[in-house]
């Protein structure tokens, strides 16, 4: 190529030395520089223009120029001169003569000329918009992609690179869909609070969020102190040793976590979209959690097997440490969360285990022995038995000062760990199956009588009965957040209620007028089996309004709790309008169990199965087979489904796979 | 009904209603501190057929409400808007890439923040959907990556291609 220019230049004319560029026609170096001579001349509107201002297309203008040279110089001279001409006049046109000059070519063009042209503009045209937009309206624009197309758009080029992979759009990627569904394309990640706190990554990449004012998302992921901690501490000196680390691991990391706060909020100006150091990025953060989402939307599990339990398995929980589990073979079992290995059995109740509830530092189990016990689960050491009577207990949860345990007659007690005083609900007419407490003074409660009942614990009254289940209710979860419903849900309830009356607001005549405004105010109670969704729960109820701004005025905001019955269904229900909202329909047999956090609900079945809905449509996503029996009770985490069944199996179906290295 | 002269970059002189023109942040500003006097307002970025295309915009939208004011300039913060182009928006932004181009641009310099968000919404719609081969070969961009930077870059995406 080079000697052919060469050859090319010193024929057509030699008087013309370039001394820069030996190798080049010196009739095209002259040229080019003065065709871009021209363009620096020009008005500052023609300075804009995109194609001239742009390195990248300058040197693609002078490689075609070249190219372009290299054919006239074929030409005859007179040609040749003629040609060079016409470029030269034209470039050192001013812009409406240009178009001038344009329109009369145009007007001279025949067909095959238009079809060349209109073949060549096209490709000309192109705007690398990202590239030549200023950086503030090129991140707009990337604002405007989903995840998968910035992943893609990282792809292109340098420049769309370090613009796509900018830390704040993932940030807000991370802040529209961890812990809750995405209002726009419907996907939600889980948390990996647990997983997260153990490895190096701190949940301070979730709160050093840089210049945003703390969300409520922000907040979720702010490491709470442990909800009964007060009671962890006055009982930690009676504890081993590792509970010590056990205390100071969880409580620090809240420290760290609002020092970096402070530090975020002096620095609200910093824009730049470098990383900090030390800390992940938002976009591997966001990769992770939407690994473990495909595979629970996939279905894809490990399951492990845990063998042990001489009878049916009737209750769990568990964390990133420990499992527990009761059974009818009257003994509680603690099993390595990670490995899955038995770490101790505790013995001491005559009868099966019902139901039991650990914090950090104790475990509260009860019996259908008629018993609570509180043990010491890392020593093994049963520290105090209560009598309960009420013909057994089925079920418990305690909080930071109270404990409730509902009995087979019926009746609900709670005691104050504080105060020592004891009280005693009375209403249920049949088994008692769950009871939660909301705060300090209301519980929650549901029974083989079909009812779900909210209790005021100063007053001791039922302050409302929630009827629609037909048959046992056996179990019931509290939504870790107010969940946004379609209006249409009220509305159908609202009729059903004009028809049958039959809802619990009628029985709200107890002088409870402010139950709506106080159950604003929130549990600051929590236990249950999922220890996450608990500090969840503390985060996310209370005034504060829900986490988005609702998007279209045909959805509602309500704190729901759901039960499952022997009636097959799962049932949403507005706390503090009393209504039935949502009947969830799959199961074929009765549900005994179910957990939920804000993504998913898991319901276990005498049907053998479990089954995976959607918070969002509370459609069935996953039924999980494998139990060879009733499955009595399950728990959830972000990763994990645990089920326990009747034939005396645990089984650990773990989502999080992909993420685990 | 008021009017405002305004001198565009290639020399034309247009007179617009001042209520449509003051809808553009940087317009309205200066209207506001009586720049104007009796001489026309100089745009020197805009070209006559750019603030044409503006204005026939600004007219369409005269009385929409602003924004709540719960945006704040910096869009990337905020939650993630609505992708969804509204029918008249969709029509007059069917334009070319230059023009575009050229929109865009104004509507950051003169402040019009919903012409500005409509420009960056078509420019996303343009890049959707599109594989990183396909994008490049719509804006005309380079490959600057090396075919091992390449790859390796292709490998970090990969967790997002839904397969």
């Amino acid at each position: 190529m080079a000697s052919d220019a060469n050859s090319v230049g010193g024929s057509s004319n030699a008087s013309y030395p370039s001394p820069s560029s030996p190798t080049q026609s010196p009739d095209m170096a002259t040229s080019v520089a003065a065709m871009f001579a021209n363009f620096d001349r020009q008005t500052p509107q023609t300075l804009k223009c995109y194609r001239h201002t742009s390195a990248q297309h300058r040197a693609e203008s002078e490689a075609t120029y070249r190219e372009l040279s290299r054919q006239v110089a074929k030409l005859p001279e007179s040609t040749q001169v003629a040609v060079e001409r016409t470029w030269t006049d034209f470039a050192g046109a001013p812009s409406a003569t240009r178009i001038l000059i344009l329109a009369g070519l145009l007007n001279q063009c025949c067909i095959p000329q238009l079809s060349f042209l209109h073949r060549s503009v096209a490709p000309l045209l192109r705007i690398d918009f990202i590239a030549m937009t200023p950086p503030q309206v090129a991140l707009k624009i990337m604002a405007y992609l989903d995840a998968k197309t910035l992943c893609r758009a990282a792809q292109v080029s340098k420049t769309w690179q370090a613009l796509a992979d900018d830390d704040r759009l993932w940030h807000r990627m991370c802040e529209q869909h961890i812990d809750r569904k995405c209002t726009s394309c419907g996907w939600g990640l889980p948390l990996l609070h647990k997983k997260k706190r153990r490895c190096e990554v701190t949940d301070q990449d979730l709160v050093n969020s840089g210049r945003t004012p703390p969300t409520s998302f922000s907040n979720v992921c702010t490491p709470t102190v442990a909800p009964g901690n007060s009671v962890a501490s006055t009982l930690k000196r009676s504890a081993t040793s590792d509970d010590d680390e056990e205390v100071s691991g969880l409580t620090l990391p809240g420290v760290d976590a609002a020092a970096a706060h402070k530090r975020a909020r002096t620095d609200p100006e910093d824009t730049s979209t470098a990383t900090v150091p030390g800390r992940r990025p938002w976009k591997q953060i966001y990769a992770e959690r939407l690994r473990v989402e495909r595979n629970w939307r996939r279905g894809n599990y490990r399951l492990r097997v845990l063998e042990g339990h001489t009878d049916g398995v009737l209750c769990l929980q568990f964390d990133d440490q420990y499992i527990m589990t009761g059974s009818y073979d009257q003994t509680i079992r603690v099993w390595n969360s990670e490995t899955g290995a038995a770490i101790r059995t505790l013995r001491g109740h005559s009868q099966g285990v019902r139901a039991l509830q650990f914090d950090q530092v104790k475990l509260i189990s009860g019996s259908l022995d008629g018993t609570v016990r509180i043990w010491n689960y890392r020593t093994g050491h049963c520290l105090r038995v209560m009598e309960v009577g009420g013909g057994g207990v089925n079920c418990l949860h305690f909080d930071s000062t109270l404990l409730a345990a509902g009995c087979v007659d019926g009746s609900i007690s709670a005691w104050n760990f504080k105060s020592g005083a004891t009280s005693h609900l009375v209403g249920h007419t049949d088994w008692v199956n769950a009871v939660r407490l909301l705060d300090s003074s209301r519980l929650l409660s549901c029974s083989d009588d079909t009812t779900v009942r909210l209790w005021d614990l100063d007053t001791r009254t039922c302050t409302r009965v929630f009827n629609g289940h037909v048959g046992h209710v056996q179990t019931f979860q509290l939504a870790s957040h107010p969940w946004q419903l379609p209006c249409t849900l009220l509305d159908e309830c609202r009729r059903s209620n004009d028809q049958g009356d039959i809802d619990g607001e009628d029985q709200l005549d107890h002088g409870h007028s402010s139950d709506t405004d106080s159950a604003a105010s929130g549990p600051r109670t929590p236990g249950s089996h999922d220890t996450a969704a608990v500090r969840r729960a503390i985060r996310h109820y209370g005034p504060a309004p829900p986490p988005h701004p609702t998007p279209s005025s045909s959805l509602f905001t309500a704190n729901v709790f759901v039960t499952g019955g022997l009636d097959s269904t799962l049932k949403v229900w507005d706390l503090d309008r009393g209504k039935c909202l949502d009947t969830l329909f799959g199961h074929t047999e009765g549900i005994w169990s179910l957990a939920m956090d804000s993504l998913r609900i898991v319901s276990a079945s005498n049907d053998a199965t479990i089954k995976v809905w959607d918070t969002q449509s509370r459609r069935c996503l996953q039924t999980l087979r494998g139990h060879d029996g009733p499955v009595n009770c399950v728990g959830l985490s972000d990763v994990k489904v645990i089920s326990g069944g009747m034939d005396h199996r645990v089984r650990i179906w773990d989502f999080g796979l992909a993420d685990s290295e | 009904m008021s009017t405002v002269q305004i001198l565009t970059s290639d020399g034309q002189t247009v007179t617009v209603d001042r209520k449509v023109v003051s809808k553009a942040g940087v317009i309205d500003s200066a209207l506001a501190s009586g720049a104007e006097g009796n001489s026309p307002l100089k745009l020197d970025n805009i070209s006559a057929s750019v603030l044409e295309k503006i204005i026939e915009y600004l007219k369409h939208h005269v009385d929409d409400q602003p924004d709540d004011g719960e945006d704040s300039d910096d869009d990337i913060d905020g939650p993630r808007r609505d992708p969804i182009i509204d029918t008249w928006d969709a029509k007059f932004i069917e334009v070319d890439l230059e023009l575009l181009y050229e929109l865009i641009l104004a509507a950051n310099y003169l402040d019009i923040k919903p012409l500005l968000d409509l420009g960056c919404k078509t420019v996303a719609n343009m890049i959707k959907g599109k594989t990183p081969e396909e994008i490049r070969s719509h804006f005309n961009i380079p490959a600057d990556f090396t075919p091992e930077e390449e790859e390796q870059i292709r490998l970090e995406n990969e967790w997002a291609e839904d397969r």
